[in-house]
């Protein structure tokens, strides 16, 4: 069968380290809460100039470099953000003009912080159609400069970051299955309310319409249920018990929402790849930085039967069975 | 300014505040987890900005889930 297969990963996180002490004009009483919360006690920050399509560049450069590929040599690019360099056009264009990738068609997705497990399987779709060997998947996210500083809510939770994924056609290994999902009777549970057609910025009365908003509460629930039950899905369609995965790579969103589902699914908690102590939540990034930094750090190894699971906004979520 | 604090004040600090309430009304016997986009971290906010507002820090365990916006009211005005 023909699949999409793991060439190499590659990843960029800003040098700029943000612990959670750094968030000094939040009240210091509060702080504790950060870690004891999310898990998160340090994140990246992309300098002033920096955007999103140069953290992506980066990665991607990460990538072909381990995988010994000129950018010419790719056929696409997908990039997957939700804080993009600007409305349009898509980012990914601007990210083919930095790696001098020309033969490569460019253009994004946004399926919020599910977007890694979307970009997987539309890469391992591209490649099974039969018109592409070889699609760089990137995923890249900019939040700090689309949080609004002064959200306790928002802001700590989130951080700066891209990965990528260098995939080509190849058998047995690879992306085996995936499965999608959305309920879009929820697309107002986390979003950026203003600058869209929906609430122009001449129509913007609340200023805090202008940046990331989520309801915590419903988002918690809503990914340790979706989270826990897309991967048994995931599973029984491919006629594979939960204690056959060598590393789950789960999005990074809390530490409380990656234990509850480890629990749900009955897998010791130590089976999922962690990093978001250290980075907090990179939005659609963090399943491929995870990923990279599992296969650099020897968690994950070729031969390995991995599951990718993310939740977000939409709201949507998703997983993907890949064998590396 | 104080002892001017009433539903009307706090209400509207609240939709400010979170946005998502914009079309709840919201009374003195509204709990605090009533209010869409309440959680213990968006409680942080409720919290820094009263402080700003009114030089009135809420104690900590008084921004819990089963508090009233009646309650906070009462806090503000008697400290």
């Amino acid at each position: 069968m023909r699949n999409a297969v793991i060439l190499a990963t590659g990843r960029y996180l800003p040098s700029q380290e943000v612990t959670n002490q750094d968030l000094d004009w939040f009240p210091a009483a509060a702080l504790g809460k950060i870690s004891e919360k999310t898990g998160v006690f340090s994140r990246r920050s992309a300098t002033h100039d920096e955007c999103t399509s140069d953290l992506a560049a980066h990665a991607a450069r990460d990538c072909l470099e381990k995988a010994g590929l000129a950018a010419d040599e790719l056929e696409g690019i997908i990039v997957s953000t939700s804080s993009p360099d600007r409305v349009q056009p898509a980012t990914a264009t601007r990210v083919q003009h930095l790696l001098g990738a020309r033969r490569a068609f460019a253009f994004d997705i946004n399926s919020v912080c599910s977007g890694s497990v979307y970009g997987i399987s539309l890469a391992d779709s591209l490649i099974k159609s039969g018109n592409h060997e070889r699609i760089l998947f990137i995923a890249a996210e900019l939040y700090t400069k689309i949080l609004n500083k002064q959200d306790f809510s928002t802001f700590p939770y989130f951080g700066d970051g891209a990965g990528a994924i260098l995939f080509e056609a190849g058998s047995e290994r690879g992306v085996l299955d995936s499965v999608l999902r959305t309920d879009g009777s929820a697309c107002d549970t986390i979003s950026v309310p203003g600058g869209g057609t929906m609430m122009p910025f001449d129509r913007i009365t609340n200023p805090r319409s202008a940046y990331f908003q989520m309801d915590g509460k419903r988002v918690y629930a809503f990914a340790i249920e979706k989270g826990a039950e897309v991967i048994r899905e995931l599973l029984t369609r491919s006629g594979i018990a939960a204690g056959d995965v060598d590393l789950f790579v789960s999005h990074q969103a809390n530490i409380n929402i990656i234990h509850a589902i480890a629990d749900q699914i009955e897998v010791p908690r130590e089976r999922f790849f962690v990093n978001l102590g250290r980075y907090g939540n990179t939005a659609s990034a963090s399943v491929p930085i995870a990923l990279d930094e599992a296969i650099a750090s020897g968690k994950a190894k070729v031969g390995d039967l991995l599951v990718t699971v993310a939740f977000g906004g939409g709201l949507s979520w998703g997983a993907n069975l890949i064998r590396l | 300014m104080v002892n001017a604090v009433n539903i009307d004040t706090l209400s509207a600090c609240i939709k400010e505040l979170f946005p998502d309430a914009a079309d709840v009304i919201i009374g003195s016997e509204t709990l605090l987890d009533d209010v869409p986009g309440w959680d213990s971290m968006s409680a942080v906010n409720l919290q820094t900005y009263l402080a700003t507002a009114f030089g009135v820090t809420i104690p900590e365990e008084m921004l819990s889930s089963e508090t009233s916006v009646g309650e906070i009211i009462e806090q503000i005005r008697h400290g």
